[in-house]
C-alpha cells in the first residue's frame, strides 16, 4: 500500500513538474463562448466538403490530455485541475439520384467543455464542470454537370451541464444555415431566428486534382480566400467584424501559407506555414503564430507553436489551430486522436487533400479457375441445369372436418 | 463473433470513462479537520480571489481537541481558504446601587485573511494548533 502511495505521489509530482509550471489555465469566458466557434468550425468544414458536392467523408476524433494539471480552469475562486475535452464526429455521404445530380447528407457533431475527470461517454459532471454539444446536419443537392451545389440544414447547440459559477446561458439554441456554391465561389450564412449571425463568402481558386483540376501549373498557385462577417457583442454594443482567411500554395501543393486577419480594428489574428509531404494531406507539419488578445485588459502578445499531424494522431504545442479549437489552451502538449478520410470516386485523401493518397492497389487474379477441384461444395448434376427450375410447393393445407377440430379443443 | 466484437469494443470504450486519470489522481478532495487549539472551530470556507464571494466547505463546531467528520468536495487545484472560530465576549449588567454584576456570554465568528492552499485531491488532514504569537498554525497532511 505504501508503495502504491509512493508511486502516486511520484506521478503527481512528475505531472506537476512537467506541465503545471508551463500550462496556462483556460478562462470561464473562453469555455462559455466556445459554441460560436464550434458552430463556425462545422460550417467551415462543410463548406470545404461541398466544394465538390459528392463523394463521402468521415471524421472522428478526441483531444487527449492525460494529466489534470495540463489544462486547468481559471475561475473566480482559483485554478481547478481537470480536463478540457472536445470529441468530434463528422460524416458526409452522397448518392446519385439521377445522372449528374447528387443528393448528400451531412452530419457534424461535437461535444466539448471541461470536467473534473476525463471520459469518453459519461462525464462526471463535477461541481465546476461545463459540458455542451453542437450538432449540425443538412442536406445538399449538387448538379455536377453545371458545377453548382445548394445545401441547407440546422445547428443545435445544447448545454448539457454547467457548474454553479458559470454565467447563466440559454440551454438550447437552434440555428439554421444555408450554402450556395457555383464553380469555385460559395456563399454561406448562419442564422438565429431571422438574425444573420455570420456570412461567409469564399473563392477557392486553386486547382485541386481530386476535384478534377490540374495537378501542376499556374492555376494550382491561385489563392483560396474567404471573408466571414461575424456578429459580436462587446460591452453591450454590436461590434461586427470581418475575418479574412487566405490560403496560398507556395510549392507544388506541399507547402502552404495561411493568414487570418480581422477587419476593421483587430488586425492580425494568425498565420501558419504548413508542409504536407504528400498533397493528400494524410501527414502534415505546421508552424504557427497567433496574436492573443484580452479585450478587458487591453493587452496582446504573439504566441508561436507547432503541430504534427499523422493519420491517427495529432500532436501540437501552442499551435494556433489547437488554441482556437480548445478554448485558448496553451503552454502544454496537446494530443488529438483523430482520423479523417474523404473519398471522391476512386480518390482517397485526408481533409483538404489535393491529390489521392499513395495507396497501392493490388489486383488479385483468379488463377486456374477451370481446373478448380470439383466436389468441394454442393454440386448439382449436370442434367439439373437444363431442367425446368424447381418450384416451391409452399404450405400445404389440409381440410379437416369440423367434428375433428372440436374434439381437439378448437383452435 | 461479430456481436462479441461489438460488446468488447463497447466495454473498452466504457472503461475509458474517467479511468485513465484515476490511476494516479483524484478528482475530489476529502477534508478532515482536527482542532488542537484552545478556541472553538466553527467552519471552513473557500473565498474568491477578490474576497467578496465565499462558499462554505465545512460547517461543524469543534471544541478544543475534537476532530471533524470527512467532507468531500470537488475543490482540486489552488484556492484561498479561511477558517472560522467562535469568539466569546462578556456582556455584563451592573446594578449601580448594589454594584452587582450579572454577566452573559456573547458569541461572534472571527476569521482571518484568506490563505492560498493547493489541494491535489484525495484525503487531506488539517491540524490546527495554537501559535506562540496568539494565532493559529495550520498543518496539512
Amino acid at each position: 500500500m505504501r508503495f502504491v502511495c509512493k508511486l502516486r505521489r511520484m506521478a503527481i509530482a512528475l505531472s506537476l513538474a512537467a506541465t503545471a509550471s508551463l500550462a496556462d489555465a483556460i478562462s470561464v469566458e473562453s469555455l462559455v463562448g466556445a459554441g460560436t466557434w464550434v458552430r463556425d468550425d462545422h460550417l467551415r468544414e462543410m463548406s470545404d466538403i461541398l466544394l465538390f458536392g459528392h463523394g463521402s467523408f468521415i471524421d472522428v476524433g478526441m483531444y487527449y490530455t492525460p494529466l489534470p494539471s495540463q489544462i486547468p480552469l481559471k475561475s473566480e475562486f482559483g485554478e481547478h485541475q481537470g480536463f478540457a475535452f472536445r470529441h468530434h464526429f463528422a460524416g458526409f455521404s452522397s448518392t446519385e439520384i439521377s445522372k449528374g445530380y447528387f443528393l448528400g447528407l451531412l452530419l457534424w457533431f461535437d461535444r466539448y467543455g471541461w470536467d473534473g475527470e476525463d471520459f469518453f461517454f459519461f462525464p462526471r459532471y463535477s461541481d465546476f464542470g461545463h459540458v455542451s454539444s453542437v450538432t449540425t446536419w443538412g442536406l445538399s443537392f449538387t448538379d455536377a454537370k453545371h458545377d453548382w451545389t445548394v445545401a441547407a440544414g440546422m445547428q443545435h447547440q445544447n448545454l448539457e451541464f454547467a457548474g454553479d459559477f458559470f454565467p447563466a446561458e440559454n440551454d438550447s439554441l437552434l440555428y439554421t444555415w444555408a450554402e450556395l456554391r457555383y464553380w469555385k465561389f460559395s456563399a454561406q450564412a448562419s442564422l438565429h431566428r431571422a438574425n444573420v449571425k455570420s456570412l461567409r463568402l469564399s473563392m477557392n481558386l486553386e486547382d485541386r486534382p481530386v476535384y478534377g483540376g490540374k495537378s501542376s501549373g499556374i492555376r494550382t498557385y491561385l489563392p483560396n480566400i474567404d471573408a466571414t462577417i461575424y456578429k459580436r457583442v462587446i460591452g453591450g454594443f454590436d461590434e461586427d467584424f470581418v475575418r479574412v482567411h487566405w490560403e496560398q500554395n507556395l510549392f507544388a501543393q506541399r507547402l502552404y501559407a495561411e493568414v487570418s486577419y480581422d477587419f476593421p480594428d483587430d488586425g492580425f489574428h494568425s498565420a501558419a506555414i504548413k508542409y504536407y509531404p504528400d498533397p493528400s494531406r494524410l501527414v502534415g507539419l505546421e508552424v504557427s503564430c497567433l496574436r492573443r488578445r484580452v479585450y478587458d485588459d487591453g493587452w496582446d502578445d504573439l504566441m508561436f507553436g507547432w503541430a504534427i499531424e499523422l493519420p491517427v494522431l495529432r500532436i501540437g504545442y501552442n499551435s494556433a489551430t489547437d488554441y482556437d479549437r480548445l478554448f485558448h489552451a496553451k503552454g502544454t502538449w496537446i494530443a488529438e486522436l483523430q482520423f479523417n478520410l474523404q473519398s471522391v470516386g476512386e480518390f482517397l485523401f485526408a481533409r483538404g487533400g489535393r491529390t489521392s493518397a499513395p495507396i497501392e492497389t493490388n489486383t488479385v487474379k483468379q488463377k486456374n479457375k477451370q481446373s478448380e477441384p470439383q466436389g468441394t461444395g454442393i454440386t448439382l448434376p449436370a442434367s439439373s441445369q437444363t431442367q425446368a427450375p424447381l418450384t416451391a410447393t409452399g404450405v400445404r393445407y389440409e381440410k379437416v372436418d369440423a367434428g375433428a377440430t372440436q374434439t381437439q379443443g378448437g383452435r | 463473433m461479430k456481436r462479441f466484437s461489438i460488446i468488447a469494443l463497447l466495454l473498452c470504450a466504457l472503461t475509458l470513462t474517467g479511468c485513465l486519470s484515476h490511476w494516479f489522481t483524484d478528482s475530489s478532495t476529502r477534508l478532515q479537520v482536527e482542532n488542537k487549539t484552545e478556541r472553538v472551530f466553527v467552519g471552513l470556507d473557500i473565498v474568491s480571489e477578490d474576497g467578496y464571494t465565499t462558499i462554505p466547505w465545512i460547517r461543524e463546531t469543534l471544541k478544543p481537541g475534537e476532530r471533524s467528520r470527512v467532507y468531500e468536495q470537488d475543490w482540486v487545484g489552488t484556492f484561498k481558504i479561511r477558517l472560522l472560530f467562535k469568539s466569546i465576549h462578556e456582556i455584563c449588567r451592573i446594578n449601580i446601587e448594589t454594584k452587582e454584576r450579572d454577566c452573559t456570554a456573547m458569541y461572534d465568528q472571527v476569521s482571518h485573511t484568506p490563505l492560498e492552499f493547493e489541494f491535489d485531491g484525495g484525503s487531506n488532514y488539517m491540524i490546527l494548533t495554537d501559535n506562540e504569537d496568539g494565532g493559529v498554525h495550520i498543518l496539512m497532511h
